[in-house]
């Protein structure tokens, strides 16, 4: 019997340990557990002397239990709750599910209730790791907000936001756009149900910050893209916009810059869209409060900054490159647009590799791979448009700073893809 | 440790910086730092030396951090920084010495909050090249397409240096020239 | 032969400068080597056109050709000054020398310095050695760096910290001797922001080195 346990609700409470007959017992925290679960615990002894400490301490209640009624009172105490709890409190509830079954070890058979063969402590915990990890990352478990903590001031933390990013927010303005619809209806739920009839909760929400914020992000991206990329055509800006103004890209600036811990909504972690808004709205606050200028900037420097290493042609997709030549190449009066094998290597095998090359009255236009011959016209023509349009990798790079200050926005619409000629862009086609 | 031995218990990556930082402005990635000590113990010492000398100094110099006192009795001392991207870092200060605790704080200050791995490569780039990357086909000649194969031109050895044959030869050659120039003067 | 010129500019990066008619002319008299480097063409294709070998004993009547050389190449360096003053040289790539170490960087990119580099995090810096400087069309290399105001590369420190720990395990056998030791060298990561060609390739400024401080 050397392996059984005594569980007493020892004197010293959680975290000390408990009484553990053979010394490898892990540190008693079954008042813990006890505390979760629902079901009211029996304490279990079977050992003497450990028998006696508890009947010292006056709660033993339901007398000695052993074998048979062990095992029935473990499955008394099997609520999901406790299944629940002993996932969460990891290695503290060993001993609550160990004392329960029928082979009175310790380790190994709290283990075997986890699904471990193994007598040994080691990889007990390696398992309670793995799923704490497991439970955390598929957000079962419970995530405190920040501002719950007690070091947690919420002045300083929006004084710190607008320092960080080097601009002077309205510090009204600034708290209205933190403010999601949600929480406004979730705190005066809350009044009421305390019995406050008329909660007067003097806040507003960002909804009409983030609407501005959104109109001014749109101008600005459509404005400096056009000049950013003077020949693209304004099917191309649009999707970049587009891309720019996405639920995905807002709410990533949004967490990048910090507003996670400071958003006040009802659920949390923030959703994307929260996110979004509450970006926008920051956006918003600053057209009101800061010159256009440095609104823009900052625009620039969060959003657009977004697409550095990007690949356009990922986010603007051309679906029939080859078309779309033939077409520029006729408003244009050129000649049709003509694939040729510039160069072929291991045909018939599964490396093979073709160089195709297209030419417009016998003038080269783009170069492109590929493991088949289609691939590789397709490919040219994408080349022939990137080098159109002047979005290879060595047009130059999107201006920033003081760069980005020089170049005037361009209100007017870039040509469209339909219209697009060479002659119109009197465009240089370099190689 | 070898690599491999590293990688079994930690990752690896690339160099990274969130959100594009320092493309447009650069961002201060630690959001906020706690300093958490004991008001007694000898542990601590360091700390109190620290919060009373260079904690006013630092939150001046930097207003874009929240920086956080917290006293706990009997508890040794740590700092947790927080960076924006909602990375995590303590680092405890047990007896730790005032200077010691301003360099920890630096190390902190200049993070970006990703966790510490073994860097792959010292390098990122996202245009590897703007010259065109090397194919097998880069300067060669187009007019090795027309070509009939076998062909006796392109399998031909390329000589990169006169062979001893060829030296013998034109030494050969030249000796005959002497000699007849020196019959033709002769005679 | 127009196909295979125009094939030809592609293969050689410098189209757009023109010397796409150097090169088919020289391949034709000159078998191994072009005029222009970094055009090779290899000696497979051009001995095979050329039908001409190397060794044939022949008198050599060497043509003074300083001049055209001359001509030659300040007709390419009036196409890069063009090139670069009109905007059209897109992005530009250097090669910096930097604590040591050569790093190949264009606008956008991250670099780690790995040794000790005192400049903050948020500073923003110069790095005055560039021994090379290039774009689509064109190369150029400095013997060994560039003029120091010719190119300016600019970039942000965005992170200092330390490297992951590296253990060093010294163990000498049988001796009864060893040593652990353990090391985290600093890390400072740049980003490199622009790269700028200031002022013509052949010219001169009248101050050099002063990188538009007044003294």
């Amino acid at each position: 019997m050397c392996g059984s346990h005594a569980l007493t609700p020892s004197e010293a409470g959680p975290g000390q340990p408990c009484g553990a007959a053979d010394g490898r017992c892990i540190k008693g925290g079954w008042l813990m557990a006890a505390k979760l679960c629902p079901v009211p615990y029996k304490s279990l002894e079977t050992h003497g002397t450990t028998q006696a400490a508890a009947a010292k301490h006056g709660c033993h209640k339901e007398g000695s239990l052993s074998g048979e009624g062990g095992r029935q009172d473990f499955q008394e105490c099997r609520h999901p709750a406790v299944i629940m709890a002993a996932a969460l409190t990891g290695v503290r509830l060993v001993l609550r599910s160990s004392c329960c079954t029928t082979v009175n070890r310790a380790i190994s058979s709290s283990a075997r209730v986890f699904g471990i063969k193994s007598r040994w402590v080691a990889p007990l915990y390696k398992t309670l790791k793995h799923r704490h990890i497991k439970m955390k990352s598929l957000g079962l478990m419970p995530v405190n907000k920040r501002s719950e903590f007690i070091e947690w001031n919420y002045d300083a933390e929006l004084y710190a936001f607008s320092k960080r990013l080097q601009e002077e927010f309205d510090g009204d303005a600034l708290r209205e756009a933190l403010t999601d619809a949600s929480y406004i209806a979730k705190e005066t739920q809350r009044q009421q149900e305390l019995g406050v009839s008329d909660p007067g909760l003097a806040m507003n929400n960002n909804k009409e910050l983030a609407a501005r914020g959104e109109t001014v992000i749109t101008e600005y991206c459509f404005g400096y893209l056009r000049a950013a990329f003077p020949l693209l055509p304004e099917e191309g800006i649009s999707a970049l916009v587009e891309y720019c103004q996405s639920e995905d890209v807002m709410s990533a600036v949004g967490y990048g810059i910090g507003l996670r811990d400071l958003v006040l909504c009802e659920e949390h972690p923030p959703s994307s869209s929260t996110m979004a808004r509450c970006f926008q709205a920051i956006v918003g606050v600053l057209s009101v409060s800061s010159p256009a200028p440095r609104c823009h900037a900052f625009v620039r420097d969060f959003v657009v900054a977004q697409l550095v290493g990007k690949d356009i042609d990922t986010i603007w997709k051309v679906e029939n490159p080859m078309g779309v030549v033939a077409d520029i190449l006729h408003q244009s009066g050129r000649g049709e647009p003509e694939p040729r094998l510039i160069f072929q290597s291991g045909q018939e095998t599964i490396q093979a590799v073709y160089h195709v090359g297209v030419y417009s009255d016998k003038k080269f236009m783009g170069s492109g791979y590929g493991e088949t011959v289609e691939t590789a016209v397709k490919e040219a023509a994408h080349d022939a448009l990137r080098k159109l349009f002047q979005i290879t990798d060595s047009a130059s790079p999107l201006p920033f700073g003081k760069d980005a200050d020089v170049v005037p926005l361009k209100t007017e619409a870039n040509i469209s893809l339909d219209n697009w000629s060479i002659d119109k862009t009197k465009n240089i086609i370099t190689c | 440790m070898t690599t491999k031995t590293w990688n079994l218990f930690w990752g690896s990556n690339f160099v990274r910086a969130p959100l594009q930082n320092g493309v447009g402005r650069y961002v201060q990635q630690l959001q906020r730092i706690t300093f958490k000590f004991c008001k007694t113990h000898g542990g601590s010492k360091g700390m109190r030396e620290y919060i009373e000398k260079e904690l006013i100094g630092f939150a001046r110099e930097n207003p874009g951090v929240v920086v956080y006192v917290k006293p706990r009795r009997h508890r040794s001392p740590c700092l947790k920084a927080e960076y924006l991207n909602g990375g995590e870092e303590y680092i405890s200060t047990h007896v730790n010495t005032c200077e010691d605790i301003v360099k920890w704080v630096e190390y902190l200050r200049g993070r970006s909050g990703y966790p510490v791995e073994r860097l792959r490569k010292y390098h990122h780039t996202d245009y590897p090249s703007i010259q065109g990357p090397w194919t097998p086909w880069i300067h060669r000649h187009p007019g090795i397409n027309i070509k009939e194969y076998p062909c006796e031109e392109l399998s031909a050895v390329q000589p990169t240096e006169i062979s001893a044959t060829q030296k013998l030869l034109e030494l050969y050659e030249q000796q005959k020239q002497q000699q007849e120039g020196v019959g033709s003067t002769t005679s | 032969m127009a196909a295979l010129r125009a094939a030809l500019r592609t293969c050689t990066r410098l189209g757009n400068i023109g010397v796409g008619e150097v090169v088919t002319r020289q391949t034709a008299a000159v078998p191994l080597v072009s005029l222009c480097r970094g055009l090779r063409t290899p000696p497979a294709i051009s001995s095979a056109l050329s039908h001409a070998t190397p060794w044939t004993s022949q008198q050599e009547v060497v043509v003074d050709d300083t001049e055209a050389e001359r001509n030659f190449s300040h007709e390419v360096i009036e196409k890069v000054d063009k090139q670069v003053r009109e905007g059209l040289a897109g992005r530009l790539f250097a090669v910096v020398f930097l604590q040591g170490k050569q790093h190949l960087v264009t606008p956008g990119d991250l670099m780690v310095v790995q040794t000790f580099f005192p400049p903050n995090t948020g500073d923003s810096l110069r790095l005055e050695k560039v021994m090379m400087v290039g774009s689509r069309d064109f190369s150029l290399y400095g013997r060994p760096l560039l003029g120091q105001d010719l190119v300016r590369v600019e970039a942000t420190v965005v992170e200092k910290t330390l490297s992951h720990c590296r253990i060093y395990f010294y163990n000498r056998r049988r001796k009864n001797s060893r040593r652990t030791k353990f090391n985290r060298e600093t890390h400072t990561i740049l980003r490199i922001n622009r790269i700028e060609i200031t002022h013509g390739i052949n010219e001169v400024p009248e101050v050099t080195g002063v990188d538009g401080r007044t003294l």
